[in-house]
């Protein structure tokens, strides 16, 4: 008797696990017809979305960040809008702001309109030239998904998902982003230039006449379910431990440091990059068609969910060290098992 | 693809126990092989350090053939290199990388991304904890069990050392195999003891002259052996085989053998020869006997025997009667002299003995000793003590001249019957008392021979107590009193040959000044430092007239005194004080031979003399004991050289 419900539970799992996979793929399908390649990218972004976080994408201009959150935006049926940052941008300029409302009935009323913010899919193009006020605006938006104007907090509809863009080329006239702020993205995806065949793929869709059509492939409901059923992936003990420890090592002050972390890093990654790394490999699972994720899945999404959450000093900026060499090293020498 | 195996993992349900068990094992078997592979990695990458050693260890066993206690250094460094490389693999044996080690092994080698470890972690779990995602993971990873292969996951690894391991391994082996031929050198006789005594050469060649001297003439069996050992100690001193302990060890031996004849019981002989000479100094015959006895002459005492004997054997002109009876009467008085002695000492002992037990019984009765009778106690007591003393040294000095008693005793009894048999005992007598003579005269050997051995004692704890310093100026001086140029004494001058400056002494110093002792005639500063040379005296001689092959040209002094010695062959004669004789005088020889060392015949004469004087000042304890020591040195070191 209990096998069988045993036996029901798991073919309920096991489908819903197809379903889910069947998904990605269908999305991943869409957005491949407008993207070419940045296979790591579209499923960081399809992560972000799925684990009801944000991504920071970083690349140099032209290489389709943008036009990749456009075209996510219109896989899934989900509200999208583009926030273009720019020095003078205000916080009111993204959150909205308050207005007098005349109306023949009611006469003078103050409402509230909504800014771009509240949309379920926001783009942050170029986040990092806007000054650091209107930067810290979406702060409490991409955490708590709500904002608060005045005495009034408005709740931001789920799935909510911010993708922020920005040059590294371009430094001048930039905030770089607060620590605080970076912290809560989930993941900075690394944007990086195409392969030959990608570029020639590239040029034969944007320069003919062929124009892709994308189709919404996910409903709202749909996205949400597949969140829910990420969060239901169990973790196996060993795995999570190795997540921790890896955690751990980023850190100066632990233990048994590593050479590069003892020399170049002023601030290991914060407990949200363990639930990052946790979440992403439970993702990365399912992508599979795993029940559980294993500790390949943790080293595999620990670069991209730990890269904008280590803090280099000054030694490290200096000597052009990046965080992704740190995680490597830390990777290349962490124990599997302890 | 993939759903084909997701749905044969829900397929697999209802077999999860069994086939739970089974990614179990394979994931305990795949750990053990990674634990041993372990174990050989680390006892190989450590085995070469106790093998080095063992191999290092055992060569040098084997070349320096230790096997005594000494390589017990060596096991102990083994043991604790031995432990420490068991107690490293035990540690890589027992060090287990978590409890999922073999399903992560597993799961890597057959790329499973994870799905046996995670299934064996959910499988602890209790079922009621268990989430249908952790029984799906479960399921999908049994469906994979049979196909998995720890041995092909966790192979056998070599480990990289093991070439070089087995290499040391087989040559250890070799090596205890191997035989070094033990070269063993002969030991050689007597090799230099490490602290060995060091006397001068000066001294040795003292000590060496002696004992050749002592060796020259015939002794007593025992005395030659003493003195033989006496050879032999100063041999192994000069040839420096010996340490300081060494030498007063044996010298103490050599005391302990010689020392039998105490000075009191000497005196007791000697006064046991008096009083058979008194006896026998009664009868005309035997008087000269009595008073060569008396004398203690025991040479001249045999010879006066054996006259008697003739005289007694003589059938010309024997002796008459009354003669006959005196000689007889003391020839047994003589003979009883010893028992007659005994038995005075005796009875009178036994007196005092009575006195004695009279008093105790006095105390016993708790009858307080007034102070006269405490007095008297003691004092008999005292005398009770001398007269045990005086019957052991008169019964030694009776044995030393039962001998000759016996035969005198014989002697006096044949004396009246047959003239022909007393005057052979008589005989016998005489040979007693020449084997008395021998012993008197060993003895004389053995006390010279003690004297000898106390100077090298003493020489030699003076010598502990100067150190090295004195050593090097006692080298200088031998060279000097040989004649030679000693090297310049630190500090000082050598001495010049024709100088005018104060006549300076030779001193013999115990390393600081003022304790020097002058040569007599040398003026000196006695607290120049010691080793400082003195320097020249006045030019010995000061008699007119020159040595020439010519005839003289002119004349003495006085006109009219002797012929001019045609020859030209006179000699200088000093006048110095009483000295009258001719030649140089003492002092002038004395200075002479400080100069140019102690040589010559003239030195030998007035070193003798003034030797002599000496010793009859030493005997006759004129000089404090603390000082002889250093005037017999200072003799010792100004004696003749050849």
């Amino acid at each position: 008797m209990k096998d069988e419900s045993i036996m029901s539970e798991n073919q309920s799992v096991t489908q819903q696990v197809l379903d889910f996979q069947t998904k990605v793929a269908t999305l991943r399908q869409e957005i491949g017809r407008v993207i070419v390649g940045q296979k790591e990218v579209v499923d960081g972004v399809i992560a972000c979305l799925l684990a009801g976080s944000h991504a920071l994408l970083e690349g140099v201009p032209g290489l389709g960040k943008t036009m990749l959150v456009r075209t996510l935006a219109q896989a899934v049926r989900l509200d999208f809008s583009r926030i273009q940052f720019t020095p003078d941008l205000m916080p009111a300029d993204i959150i909205g702001t308050t207005v007098i409302d005349e109306s023949a009935n009611a006469g003078k009323v103050f409402e509230f309109r909504k800014g771009p913010i509240f949309s379920h899919i926001v783009l942050a193009d170029e986040v990092n030239r806007a000054t650091p006020k209107t930067q810290s605006a979406l702060l409490e938006a991409m955490q708590e998904h709500r904002v608060t104007v005045g005495r009034t907090t408005y709740t931001i509809e789920e799935p909510y998902l911010v993708m922020a863009t920005q040059n590294p080329l371009e430094m001048e006239g930039t905030y770089p982003l607060p620590e605080a702020q970076l912290d809560r993205f989930f993941y900075k995806l690394a944007v990086t230039f195409p392969s030959r065949e990608e570029l020639h793929s590239i040029v034969d869709r944007t320069t003919t006449l062929h124009e892709a059509e994308v189709k919404a492939v996910l409903e709202r409901e749909e996205i949400l379910g597949m969140q829910k059923l990420v969060r239901q992936v169990a973790v196996a003990r060993h795995v999570q431990d190795y997540a921790v420890r890896l955690l751990q090592a980023t850190h100066v002050q632990t233990g048994k440091a590593f050479d590069k972390v003892q020399r170049f890093v002023r601030t290991g990654a914060s407990p949200r990059g363990l639930q990052a790394m946790l979440l992403g490999a439970k993702i990365q699972a399912l992508f599979d068609g795993r029940f559980a994720p294993g500790i390949e899945d943790i080293r595999s999404v620990a670069p991209l969910a730990l890269r904008h959450r280590i803090l280099l000093n000054f030694e490290g900026e200096a000597e052009g060290v990046t965080t992704d060499a740190v995680i490597e090293q830390i990777l290349s020498q962490l124990p599997e098992s302890a | 693809m993939r759903a084909a195996r997701l749905l044969g993992a829900s397929k697999a349900l209802g077999k999860s126990p069994q086939q739970i068990s089974l990614l179990r094992v394979k994931a305990r078997n795949a750990q053990a092989r990674a634990r041993l592979n372990r174990l050989f990695a680390t006892a190989f990458r450590w085995a070469p350090g106790p093998l080095g050693y063992a191999a290092i260890g055992l060569t040098y066993v084997k070349v320096a053939h230790r096997s005594d206690g000494s390589s017990g250094w060596l096991w102990l460094g083994g043991s604790l290199l031995l432990v420490a490389w068991l107690g490293i693999s035990a540690r890589a044996w027992l060090r287990r990388a978590g409890q999922s080690e073999g399903g992560l092994l597993l799961d890597h080698f057959h790329e499973l991304k994870g799905r046996v470890g995670n299934a064996l972690s959910f499988a602890e779990l209790p079922l009621s904890e268990r989430t249908p995602f952790m029984e799906a993971a479960i399921q999908d990873a049994v469906r994979v069990g049979p196909e998995l292969s720890p041995s092909l996951a966790v192979p056998w690894l070599i480990p990289r050392e093991t070439p070089f391991v087995v290499v040391l391994f087989f040559g250890l082996l070799g090596l205890s195999l191997l035989e070094v031929r033990v070269v063993r050198e002969a030991e050689r006789a007597a090799p230099k003891a490490s602290q060995a005594l060091v006397l001068a050469i000066d001294d040795v060649e003292y000590f060496k002259e002696i004992s050749a001297r002592l060796a020259e003439a015939p002794h007593a069996a025992d005395v030659n052996q003493a003195i033989q050992r006496f050879n032999q100690l100063v041999l192994d001193i000069a040839g420096e085989r010996v340490t300081r302990d060494e030498v007063f060890r044996r010298l103490d031996a050599l005391e302990r053998d010689l020392a039998d004849a105490s000075d009191a019981e000497k005196a007791a002989f000697e006064q046991a020869l008096k009083d058979r000479a008194s006896e026998l100094k009664s009868s005309q015959q035997s008087r000269a006997l009595g008073e060569a006895l008396e004398r203690h002459d025991v040479v001249n005492a045999e010879k006066e025997l054996k006259k008697l004997a003739e005289k007694v054997r003589q059938q010309k002109q024997p002796l008459n009667r009354p003669d006959l009876e005196r000689l007889k009467k003391a020839l047994e008085a003589a003979s009883q002299q010893t028992q007659k002695r005994l038995e005075r000492i005796e009875a009178r002992r036994q007196e005092l003995l009575s006195q004695t037990r009279r008093l105790l019984n006095k105390k016993k009765d708790q009858k307080p000793l007034s102070a006269q009778e405490a007095k008297e106690q003691k004092e008999t007591e005292r005398k009770l003590e001398r007269l045990d003393r005086e019957k052991r040294e008169a019964t030694a000095a009776g044995k030393g001249l039962a001998g000759l008693d016996k035969e005198l005793a014989e002697a006096a009894q044949k004396l009246m019957k047959e003239a022909g048999l007393s005057a052979k005992d008589l005989e016998q007598g005489a040979e007693q008392m020449n084997r008395t003579a021998q012993s008197e005269s060993s003895q004389q050997e053995k006390q010279q021979l003690k004297k000898r051995l106390e100077e090298l004692r003493e020489l030699l704890r003076q010598q502990g107590q100067a150190g090295k310093e004195q050593m090097k100026r006692l080298l200088r001086f031998g060279q000097r009193a040989r004649g030679g140029n000693g090297a310049p004494a630190e500090g000082g001058e050598p001495g010049e040959t024709n100088g005018k400056g104060p006549k300076g002494p030779i001193t013999l110093s115990r390393g600081g000044p003022g304790e020097g002792i002058d040569i007599p005639g040398g003026s000196g500063k006695p607290d120049a430092p010691g080793g400082q040379k003195g320097q020249k005296g006045q030019k010995p001689g000061q008699g007119e007239g020159s040595e020439g092959a010519e005839y003289g040209t002119g004349h003495a002094g006085g006109l009219r005194g002797d012929s001019t010695k045609l020859d030209g062959k006179f000699k200088d004669v000093s006048v110095v004080a009483a000295d009258t004789g001719e030649g140089a005088a003492s002092a002038e020889v004395i200075h002479g031979a400080a100069q140019r060392g102690f040589t010559g015949r003239g030195y030998s004469k007035v070193y003798t003399d003034y030797r002599t004087v000496a010793e009859s000042v030493i005997s006759k304890d004129e000089v404090p004991a603390g000082y002889r020591f250093y005037i017999r040195r200072y003799f010792q070191l100004i004696r003749p050289r050849e």
